[in-house]
């Protein structure tokens, strides 16, 4: 029973990936505030991390392929974020606003 | 000489092409120079004068020459309908005079419609008339007849409306065409009637489109298969078509609606040869109604009948032109009345003659018009005798030959009188004399009127047009060559007869125009003939009944057709309502719709994927 308690699975890699990338969704969804989407986008983005991690350590354990990838996964998440930001920046000086239900020019 | 035989149709198809040419250089504004509308179109026209004056001749050479040539129309299983040209005398001989007649008009339109804008669109339509004409004439078989029958009702109403921008004009030309249009349907219906006969009592596959080379047989096929009443009634809506066309009593009331084109309109389809074709398709079926004597008597009857109300109502139009258009009727009823109670040759003749002669007539009205600054009003003009003399005298000589005291026109009443008497109808001879004293009557009416007395304010200061008068000279000699070609009446009495009945109709006209001040006008009479016995009325009455049935399919369009596009584009246009909503433009709500779709596919793919393997452990 304790051993089980302590004995991680990937099972529970994938659970916790997945309750990330939800909690991630929602807020990317719900919140209004844009540097709070881009956290949770960002929280989706470790999700997958993890994902990738978890697998390449329980499935494909003799390469290093997984590890690698989230490497790159990261480092592209970072030059995703300052574009973002520089984006941000720019949409906050054409409105003087960070609310994101004040950017709606493509309504239909 | 077979040269012209074998390449015949092409005389069909060149007008076809010039009008092509011309409404396409009308629609992309190529044709800047009317020069080049005249060589086209007068170039094409020559060329088919010089096949039908070389198919002529070879009919000339060769008595009952008969030629036929057929394409593949239209090819069901084994039933071939073919289109085609089928020649024989009747056939090369109204060819003949219909190009003659069209050239020295299109040449006379040259100078008629110089200052009209609408240069381009005019002579497209004459060639337009000038390809469903020839068609017509060289029809192979009843049903081509027919298609090229409608062309040529198309290109009648397009030219009687050709001024469309005047109201009155254009709804006149609508009551012409509805009119024809009635003619017509019953003239389908009895081709389809007459094919079914022959369809079904034959069972002979070839001769459904009623070709005109087996007429004969086909005539006594149809008059041995059915009863008298199918017969007659098969006749019956086969001559309402002619009827319609040739403005015979029920429908004749369109011809003087025709009169609102233009003059040269008048003289070559309104005159001369298209209302004769509906005496060249009684000529065509005459092997047909001369089975039954019935179908000829009610040939003869109508044709008289509108010759005696229509001279009747000449004699006190004042419009130069509808003196001209109730003339056109009457001398057509007597076309009728030759074919219904003489011979098909006979009818031809005077065709023939009253054709020139008319043609010339209206050419030379279309020249008095113009010096009159387009009014048609009679009785204002007067005296034009002094300012252009040989008007005048071209005027007279048209005016003599078709009231039949000189020429062909002459010739042409004689034969028809000698041969009514000849086949002992008396009454009709009887009556026959009584229509020639009153077209004397109101031809040399109009002539006086016109010519005669002081010189008019109207004509004072007008220049006319040398070419309108010289023009139609040419057809005045066809008018005399025509009296050494017909066959010549030996019955001495019939002239004198003539000359008598012609004297005392032009003294009577010239003392009615010398006291027309004093002379009372008779209250009934007068209102008849000057309406035209209620022809107006009759044609409004016709066309609000039309009207009518219009507006209902209309409504029935509204509802019907209407109803099912809008009830089926309403499905349409709320999907489409509901997919605009969803684009709120926000971010986020676009993140979510590619979640859900997102998760829904995957569920799709994981449901499916389960569903198979569920299955096949089952088995």
């Amino acid at each position: 029973m304790v051993n089980n308690l302590f004995n991680i699975s990937l099972y529970h890699y994938l659970i916790f990936s997945l309750v990330l990338f939800l909690i991630g969704m929602f807020g990317a969804i719900v919140s209004k505030h844009v540097i709070k989407i881009l956290i949770c986008l960002e929280f989706m983005l470790t999700a997958v991390n993890v994902n990738f991690i978890a697998f390449s350590a329980y499935c494909d354990s003799s390469t290093l392929k997984g590890f690698v990838f989230s490497l790159f996964y990261t480092s592209v998440g970072a030059v995703e974020i300052a574009v973002a930001l520089v984006i941000f920046y720019l949409m906050f000086r054409e409105k003087k606003s960070i609310n994101i239900e004040n950017y709606t020019e493509l309504k239909g | 000489m077979n040269f012209f035989v074998e390449n015949i149709y092409s005389v069909i198809f060149v007008p076809f092409w010039v009008s092509l040419i011309l409404f396409a250089g009308k629609l992309f504004a190529v044709i800047k120079s009317r020069k080049i509308v005249n060589i086209i179109s007068l170039l094409a026209l020559f060329y088919c004068l010089v096949l039908s004056i070389g198919v002529f001749v070879k009919t000339l050479i060769e008595k009952g020459f008969i030629y036929e040539k057929s394409f593949p129309f239209l090819t069901i299983s084994n039933f071939n309908f073919t289109f085609g040209t089928y020649i024989d005398g009747v056939a090369t001989w109204f060819l003949l005079l219909a190009v003659i007649i069209s050239l020295v008009v299109q040449i006379y339109s040259c100078f008629y419609m110089k200052n009209d804008k609408s240069y381009l669109r005019f002579f497209a339509l004459i060639n337009l008339f000038n390809f469903g004409m020839f068609g017509l004439i060289l029809s192979q078989s009843l049903f081509q007849m027919y298609v090229f029958w409608e062309i040529v009702g198309v290109a009648s109403y397009l030219l009687i409306g050709f001024w469309y921008k005047n109201e009155d004009v254009s709804s006149a030309a609508k009551r012409a065409f509805i009119i024809n249009r009635i003619g017509d349907f019953a003239f389908l219906a009895g081709i389809i009637l007459s094919s079914y006969i022959i369809l079904t009592n034959l069972g002979n596959i070839s001769s459904v489109a009623l070709p005109f080379s087996e007429m004969s047989y086909i005539s006594a096929q149809i008059y041995g298969c059915t009863s008298d009443g199918i017969f007659i009634l098969a006749c019956i809506l086969l001559l309402m078509g002619s009827i319609a066309k040739s403005a015979q009593f029920p429908l004749h009331t369109w011809l003087i609606d025709a009169m609102k084109g233009p003059t040269p309109v008048s003289a070559l389809i309104h005159s001369a040869t298209m209302v004769a074709a509906g005496v060249f398709l009684l000529i065509r079926l005459y092997p047909l109604y001369s089975l039954n004597n019935i179908v000829l008597t009610v040939i003869s009857v109508v044709g008289l009948f509108t010759a005696l109300i229509c001279s009747y109502s000449a004699m006190t139009q004042t419009d130069i032109k509808k003196i001209l258009a109730y003339s056109t009727n009457a001398q057509l009823g007597l076309m009728f009345l030759a074919v219904g109670s003489c011979s098909a040759t006979v009818g031809l003749f005077h065709l023939t003659s009253h054709a020139f002669a008319k043609a010339l007539l209206f050419l030379l009205a279309g020249a008095i018009i113009s010096l009159m600054c387009s009014n048609r009003d009679i009785t204002v003009a007067g005296g034009l005798r002094k300012r252009s003399p040989l008007l005048a005298f071209t005027f007279l000589m048209g005016i003599l030959s078709l009231s039949g005291m000189l020429f062909s026109g002459f010739s042409s009443k004689e034969i028809i009188f000698s041969s009514l008497i000849e086949n002992n109808h008396i009454i009709y001879a009887i009556l026959f004399i009584l229509i020639s004293f009153m077209t004397i009557y109101y031809l040399f009416r109009m002539y006086f009127y016109i010519f005669e007395g002081e010189v008019s304010d109207i004509f004072k200061n007008q220049i006319l047009d040398k070419g309108l008068i010289y023009v139609p000279i040419v057809l005045l000699i066809f008018v005399v060559l025509l009296w050494f070609v017909f066959p010549k009446s030996e019955n001495n009495l019939l002239v004198v007869i003539n000359y008598i009945i012609g004297a005392i109709a032009i003294a009577s006209s010239y003392f009615c125009y010398k006291f027309r001040a004093k002379i009372k006008k008779l209250p009934i009479m007068y209102q008849c003939s000057y309406s035209g016995f209620c022809s107006e009325y009759i044609n409004s009455k016709v066309v609000f009944i039309y009207n009518k049935i219009f507006e209902l399919a209309n409504k029935a369009e509204q509802f019907l057709f209407d109803g099912i596009v809008f009830s089926s584009s309403f499905a349409i246009r709320l999907f489409a309502w509901l997919f605009s909503k969803m684009q709120t433009g926000n971010v986020q709500s676009y993140l979510a719709y590619s979640m859900i779709v997102l998760i829904m596919g995957f569920g799709g793919v994981m449901f499916v994927y389960s569903l198979i393997i569920y299955f096949s452990e089952v088995q």
